[in-house]
């Protein structure tokens, strides 16, 4: 449908008042149904291909060195992704960090994006199994921070 | 914020890399597992001025030739992060704006230099409107 109707609801001589109506695209609810659905099976997709590649000892190592190099970059040039930066540096993935520290992916994920509520214990239990010293997660919470704080 | 979709065969496609370029093939699976971790990732790498700040590991370009024909295409390039040059492989990705989805279309390499009557590239646009992603009025 293109075009715009009036609907008018009151007239009088020096006024006509009305409803004036936009065309809309309806999507038909099969179609959104699909796509949403699609969306959620394929999003836990990326994680289970990646945990059945890191089954594979040589496709696993090349993720590492992947890792280690984006690591290195992100350490560098993306402050505010410190935390993922330095898990990237020891080559592990979220799900790797995550069973090392007896904790949930999406933790990881969390913490990653926002540091705030990260305890101590855990910023040393973290660094122990990265194999940096707590102050080096320290640093990269402060860089986060400070990099989540400045403006864009 | 958007959402990354990785189509089957665009993985298909990289399984296959993993036999030639294993290197490369486990670039294309860290960019992808790290957009799926951190969406924003998309919206900050698809934002032109930061290519001026710093020199990303992955480079996003539309694909001007089919934004000219409505199909809403970008290219990732995806460098080398620590020794600088780009790897000889590209991958598509399709823009579904009103969903804000980007979908992995394919996987080609640079040789195919963007000819839009390529068989792959052909292919990948058969895949777009699989993924219901309209053509826009250019």
């Amino acid at each position: 449908m293109t075009g715009v109707v009036f609907l008018p609801t009151h007239t009088s001589r020096d006024l006509t008042a009305g409803y004036v109506c936009y065309p809309v695209v309806v999507y038909h609810n099969e179609k959104v149904q699909s796509i949403v659905s699609q969306k959620s099976i394929t999003g836990a997709n990326v994680h289970e291909r990646m945990a059945r590649l890191e089954r594979n000892p040589a496709r696993a190592e090349a993720l590492a060195r992947a890792r280690k190099r984006l690591g290195a970059w992100m350490a560098d040039e993306m402050p505010d992704r410190g935390l993922a930066a330095l898990r990237m540096k020891a080559g592990m993935s979220q799900a790797k960090l995550a069973e090392l520290m007896g904790t949930q992916q999406s933790n990881i994920s969390r913490w990653e994006k926002s540091t705030g509520d990260m305890q101590l214990s855990t910023m040393q239990k973290l660094a122990q199994v990265l194999g940096v010293d707590t102050t080096d997660v320290l640093h990269a919470i402060e860089r986060h921070e400070r990099a989540q704080g400045a403006p864009a | 914020m958007a959402d990354l979709i990785p189509t089957d065969e665009a993985y298909a496609e990289i399984d296959a890399l993993y036999e030639v370029d294993e290197d490369a093939a486990a670039m294309f699976d860290l960019l992808l597992e790290t957009l799926a971790d951190d969406p924003s990732m998309l919206d900050r790498l698809f934002r032109p001025a930061n290519h001026y700040q710093y020199t990303p590991p992955f480079e996003i370009k539309r694909f001007g030739e089919l934004q000219a024909q409505g199909k809403n295409v970008y290219i990732i390039k995806v460098r080398h992060p620590t020794q600088g040059h780009l790897l000889p492989y590209r991958l598509l990705l399709g823009y579904h704006a009103q969903m804000d989805t980007y979908y992995t279309l394919t996987l080609i390499e640079r040789e195919i230099d963007y000819d839009v009557h390529d068989p792959t590239i052909v292919a990948a646009l058969e895949r777009y409107d699989r993924c219901g992603i309209p053509t826009y009025p250019h």
